[in-house]
């Protein structure tokens, strides 16, 4: 009997999110393109979300496979944030708090500065544009997006798709 | 049919000449109360600094165009060995600071038909000492990131408008609850 999508599923891991990030955002231009566009954004602020945590955790060492647990998360938010001087934001969905977090963590660590002058801070733009408009929250509501937040969202999520190995 | 290319890391990014001149003055000669709020944060192992500032005057701007002015201002107030350590610039509105936790103490004029001062008097006050009126212009939101900064500002409140010592109260938002 072939397994259920769900035990198909791998753990999280770096290698994961990357993927699924993809996956989401295509998943995300499907719905924009079918006029469901408040579902795309809602897709593509996680696709935003699993950039960044993929990418703060490769940066720390995480392997490609390593698993990412709960804990990691927890550990990430309530120790490395304060450790970095982040205030952070709810809980584990803010991606402004989780830009802020890889940027400064690649800033306060000998070696991992970005070699872009000002790309940090374009990390951070982007996932605040995005999160202007996002939340996971959104689900929740019946509203509809407008055509001009679904065009903001999408820049948005593809500048960082674009620029995912260097994040 | 057409080809162009575009580069996204190569976006025009205009700066907001006149802001970034006020805040290089205000970089220059920094003022205990009023806005902008200026958080600079160094991290020790690579010397690099995160810049934070926290000014209504942002509002009109987007994102991208809070950055460029920031650094214009940093770049016109600071030697180039300090610009150059910048590595994050952020600039936020007093509402949007708020909304991301980054102010939780505030102060509130709990004024009483006995008090000696009037609420248009604390009001005033208060735009005086850096309150936002972005959110509603009659009643401005004085907020600060500490307890401490929030007394000091109290303590001035004060002593800008005599007899409303038992007006002026300081508190803190309660955790927001958010959905996992």
């Amino acid at each position: 009997m072939p397994k259920q999508l769900l035990d198909r599923c791998g753990p999280d891991c770096v290698q994961n999110f990357f993927q699924a990030a993809s996956e989401r955002y295509r998943d995300g231009v499907s719905l924009a393109s079918e006029g469901r566009r408040t579902a795309a954004i809602y897709l593509w602020g996680y696709v935003a979300e699993m950039l960044l945590k993929a990418s703060f955790f490769r940066a720390i060492g995480f392997s490609p496979t390593q698993q990412i647990t709960l804990v990691d998360l927890r550990n990430a938010k309530n120790l490395e944030a304060n450790r970095l001087g982040i205030t952070w934001v709810g809980q584990l969905h803010s991606l402004m708090s989780w830009s802020q977090l890889l940027v400064s963590y690649r800033t306060a660590t000998p070696g991992l500065a970005y070699p872009i002058t000002g790309f940090g801070n374009e990390v951070v733009n982007q996932s605040r544009q995005l999160e202007r408009i996002w939340s996971e929250t959104l689900r929740y509501h019946k509203n509809v997006a407008y055509l001009h937040e679904v065009a903001r969202a999408r820049q948005a999520i593809e500048w960082l798709l674009a620029n995912a190995p260097a994040l | 049919m057409p080809r162009t290319k575009h580069n996204l890391e190569e976006l025009p990014r205009s700066a907001d000449t006149s802001l970034a001149d006020e805040l290089a003055a205000e970089l220059k000669h920094s003022r205990l109360a009023a806005q902008p709020i200026i958080d600079e944060y160094t991290f020790p192992k690579t010397n690099a600094i995160r810049v934070q500032v926290i000014w209504d005057k942002w509002d009109a701007l987007t994102d991208t165009e809070r950055t460029a002015a920031i650094l214009m201002a940093y770049r016109t107030a600071e030697e180039s060995d300090y610009f150059d350590r910048i590595a994050l610039a952020i600039g936020l509105t007093v509402p949007e600071a708020c909304e991301l936790g980054l102010l939780p103490y505030y102060i509130i004029p709990a004024v009483r038909k006995t008090d000696a001062v009037t609420q248009e008097q604390c009001a005033a006050a208060m735009i005086q000492e850096g309150a936002s009126t972005l959110l509603d212009p009659k009643r401005p939101q004085l907020r600060f990131s500490s307890e401490e900064s929030a007394e000091a500002s109290r303590q001035r409140l004060i002593a800008a408008l005599p007899k409303s010592d038992d007006v002026w109260v300081v508190a803190k938002d309660l955790a927001k609850a958010r959905h996992e």
